[in-house]
């Protein structure tokens, strides 16, 4: 798998973090030190899995022993998944320095043996018992047919064969859901590092000794404990959905659950449309064995026709009223069925049983009707559709509904907004309810994810649409980068590389010792003692250029011959050869900056204009615009909106991290330019984007460019739009009104200034 | 090693970042398209740009002018999963994979710990 630049930058930090902390430990007593903490901070669907894998090889890249993992998965459903990823499935590419076995398959022979690292699978499910003697005996004691010493003990000393102590790093997956207890039985195994991934701060008070240390002894705070992931990154890199749409429904279950079903036609029907053949999922979150607005049980006696369970009424309202197949639906929940009245055959039901997980991911449901509590861990990327039945719409219940739908399929944005939405109709008594957990999920996307845009639907009887469609068919000649130009020069920088195969001098590490505690002494009275060790456990040249060049550009890469024999070189991290092949690196990404340019073309599927999500207690209306209204407009887009409405040229608002996009060449953190404004006229097609002061300086360098156009067709034409009176050396009048038109004229930024909107508008459609 | 087994290597060892279950490529056999050479249950297409007898050829401008040609007649829409040397033409309609590494990798090849030559090999 590729890791985004984001994701590099993250993992990077957890190990530059580790190894720097590790060559100088705080101590708690002999030769116990304090382990290395830190909390990879991210939202949901920004992979965190990825983060910490790469994390782990690069930390085992500045080593000096392999190190063994013991990664930490929540539920033994998922454990299962995680060991099948990271050993043979997606992840493991990333992890080429590790075997990865399940917890229980360690055998001393596996610690001894420091050829390569170890990642050691468990759950901590396992590891919950205080006792460890009666616990699953599994866990705490090898199998009889290996040596008699217990798997515990074994890594707590941890020594390989030459008696050295190899490093021991604990990973956790959801670190917030560690108990106190584990905590502590964790900690008596003595590791060198704990990462934890959540999105949440939340620290087990058996930590905190370990947290306080390196508060006070290092003066370590927020920043240093944690590696946080930008949610924009996260949201630009399209893993995750765009807007999250809410609707409130004082109705009953099934007129929220009917207009959910038609949206989610209309939701295939868009995903069709782009040739997209994943469908979109729905999940109903209810209570399971009580009655609506009922304390008592359900009556089991009863056959299922009269039953009242809501996973029941639920589902026979999809199967009877709306002729929903009951092969496409499952019921994930702890329901109960007396043998004299069973739930007729073709009711999917999964109640939690060892296999369940298995048999119902591979089921491929469209809806799923299940129980929070039950299923913890599993999430499908292309549910996109949640109800949430009355009594389960506590705020708390629904932010965590949220993390469940906020993955985006495919990994990627799609022209059709209703695609790349994350979908809630929300069953409650009163309005006041619904108000509360709005503002509670708005809270939650304003600290975990300001740039996902939150809309809600204002008419929830039947009529409501958070969408406008497009009234005509409009497109835009999609954008490209092409290289042509770059190929050489990166060529030259990959030639004239050194090959280090042969070399034994550069390829070795220079500073960054790392101490590890080895026996000394014969095996009588071999006394333990803190030795240094210089080097570092050697990767291949082609890892450390390709991360190098991935961490900036990604897409450099694909114009270097990486497969060339001298980048199977073998060499230390921080080695001048590595160094060198750094530096390389860099350059290879600055000569594809420089060379490469932007084109157009229109033969390559050109990007046809989409209906726009709306929020519809503020909208407002235009005449000649694709959409009948727009939403998300500020005073200046607005004003700007509307004499391009006056100019009766076809336009559109292209919403915020929007639809159609153009790609930047630069070294900015944004890849991707998504102007405010397009509009059409005979021969072209304006991206007009109005800016802020404060951001023009930058932007007019980084997106104000001519796109070359290689097919025949209307030429896309970039134009920017400031408030005031510029010159083109950004000297701004004092006090100015009116605007601003920026564009290229003969290569040369042009600064043209406009009494009003209406000129200004007149002015960006210019022929140029 | 020769396009018809790489075309295989592509085929039965391809599989799709968070898609579980899912089955192999389905090979296309037709000499009329110079790339394409398979699809997924989804409908979209692999290509791989090796023409003829000489080397694995590059995804630029001119080639995938004949992607989206081959594309259209094969009723495929993107994204287009594309094998060549070099992605010198990137769009975000396309999937690229870079020949030979992500073969290799294919083959079960790390990239941090494995050497992609022969050791004698200069």
């Amino acid at each position: 798998m590729e890791l985004m630049p984001f994701q590099i930058a993250a993992s990077t930090q957890i190990a530059d973090r580790c190894q720097q902390y590790l060559q100088d430990p705080l101590r708690v007593r002999g030769n116990t030190i304090v382990p290395f903490y830190q909390n990879l901070s991210a939202i949901t669907g920004s992979g965190k899995t990825l983060i910490l894998a790469d994390a782990i090889e690069q930390i085992r890249s500045r080593l000096p022993i392999e190190p063994i993992v013991l990664w930490l998965s929540k539920g033994r459903v998922v454990v299962w998944q995680t060991f099948a990823n990271l050993s043979t499935g997606k992840y493991a590419e990333l992890l080429g320095g590790y075997t990865v076995k399940p917890l229980l398959d360690c055998k001393p022979t596996d610690v001894e043996n420091a050829d390569s690292g170890l990642v050691l699978v468990a759950t901590v499910g396992k590891f919950n018992q205080r006792d460890k003697s009666e616990g699953d005996r599994r866990i705490f004691q090898v199998g009889l047919d290996v040596a008699d010493q217990s798997l515990w003990d074994l890594l707590k000393s941890r020594k390989d064969s030459k008696g050295r102590r190899r490093p021991f790093i604990v990973v956790y997956d959801e670190g917030h859901n560690l108990s106190n207890q584990q905590t502590n039985l964790l900690l008596e195994l003595e590791p060198d590092a704990l990462i934890a991934a959540s999105a949440t701060m939340k620290i087990p008070e058996a930590l905190a000794k370990t947290i306080d240390r390196l508060k006070q002894d290092l003066g370590w705070g927020d920043n240093e404990l944690v590696t946080a992931v930008h949610s924009s990154d996260v949201v630009k890199s399209g893993l995750v959905k765009k807007h999250i749409m809410l609707g409130g429904y004082v109705t009953p279950m099934e007129i929220a659950i009917n207009e959910m079903i038609s949206e989610m036609e209309r939701a295939q029907k868009a995903a069709a449309r782009q040739g997209l053949r994943f469908s979109p999922k729905g999940i109903y979150v209810s209570n399971t064995n009580m009655p609506d607005g009922s304390t008592l049980k359900d009556d089991l006696a009863r056959p299922f026709k009269q039953r009242m369970a809501r996973p029941i009424l639920i589902w026979r309202h999809l199967v009877e009223t709306l002729k929903v197949a009951p092969t496409e639906i499952a019921v994930y929940c702890d329901l109960k069925f007396d043998p004299k009245h069973p739930a007729p055959a073709a009711f999917n039901l999964f109640a939690g049983g060892d296999s369940d997980y298995d048999r119902f991911v591979a089921g491929g449901y469209k809806h799923i009707i299940f129980n929070l509590s039950l299923q913890e861990g599993w999430d499908d990327s292309e549910c996109c559709f949640a109800y949430i039945d009355k009594d389960m719409g506590s705020p708390d219940q629904v932010t965590q509904v949220i993390g469940r739908v906020l993955r985006q399929p495919g990994a990627q944005h799609y022209p059709a907004p209703i695609l790349n939405t994350a979908h809630f109709y929300i069953r409650t008594d009163e309005k006041d309810v619904f108000k509360a957990i709005l503002e509670d999920v708005k809270k939650k996307i304003a600290a975990d994810a300001p740039d996902i845009t939150l809309s809600i639907r204002r008419d929830t009887h039947g009529t409501g649409r958070g969408f406008r469609p497009p009234l005509k068919k409009k497109t835009v000649a999609t954008a490209a980068i092409d290289s042509t130009d770059a190929k050489a020069p990166i060529k030259e920088i990959v030639d004239k590389m050194i090959d280090y195969r042969k070399d034994s001098v550069n390829v070795v590490g220079k500073g960054g010792r790392i101490k590890v505690l080895q026996d000394i002494g014969s095996a009588k009275d071999a006394k333990e003692e803190w030795v240094e060790v210089e080097h570092s456990n050697r990767v291949t040249a082609r890892w450390v250029f390709v991360r190098a060049i991935q961490k900036r550009h990604p897409k450099a890469v694909r114009l270097c011959d990486i497969e060339y024999p001298k980048f199977d070189a073998m060499l230390e991290y921080h080695s001048i050869a590595a160094d060198n092949i750094r530096e390389a690196a860099d350059k290879v990404v600055d000569a594809y900056i420089n060379h490469s340019a932007i084109v157009q073309n229109v033969l390559d599927h050109p990007y046809e204009i989409d209906s726009v999500p709306v929020d519809e207690t503020k909208v407002t209306k235009f005449t000649n615009a694709i959409h009948a209204e727009y939403s998300d407009l500020n005073k200046f887009e607005r004003e700007f909106a509307e004499a391009l409405d006056k100019t009766r040229k076809i336009w559109c608002r292209n919403p915020q991290q929007g639809a159609f996009g153009i790609p930047l060449l630069d070294k900015g953190n944004t890849r991707t330019f998504n102007p405010d404004f397009l509009v059409w006229t005979r021969d072209h097609v304006y991206a007009i984007d109005t800016k802020g002061d404060h951001l023009i300086v930058e932007d007019a360098g980084r997106k104000l460019f001519h796109i070359k156009k290689i097919e025949d067709g209307p030429e896309l034409v970039i134009r920017l739009v400031t408030q005031g009176k510029w010159n083109a050396d950004f000297t701004k009048t004092n006090g100015s009104s009116g605007y601003t038109v920026w564009s290229l004229k003969q290569g040369k930024l042009h600064a043209e200034h406009c009494t009003d909107a209406a000129k200004a508008a007149n002015a960006c459609l210019r022929t140029p | 090693m020769r396009r018809d087994e790489l075309i295989d290597v592509v085929i039965t060892s391809h599989w799709e970042n968070g898609r579980r279950n899912t089955p192999n490529l389905i090979r296309v056999d037709d000499p009329t398209y110079s790339y394409l050479v398979g699809k997924n249950e989804r409908g979209e297409g692999y290509f791989i740009i090796w023409p003829g007898d000489g080397p694995v050829g590059q995804l630029d401008a001119k080639t995938y002018k004949v992607v989206l040609e081959e594309g259209k007649k094969a009723g495929i829409k993107p994204p287009y999963h594309i094998y060549a040397r070099y992605e010198v033409y990137q769009s975000n309609n396309v999937c690229f994979y870079k020949i030979p590494d992500k073969i290799l990798a294919h083959l079960g090849l790390s990239e941090s710990n494995d050497r992609y030559n022969e050791a004698t090999e200069e």
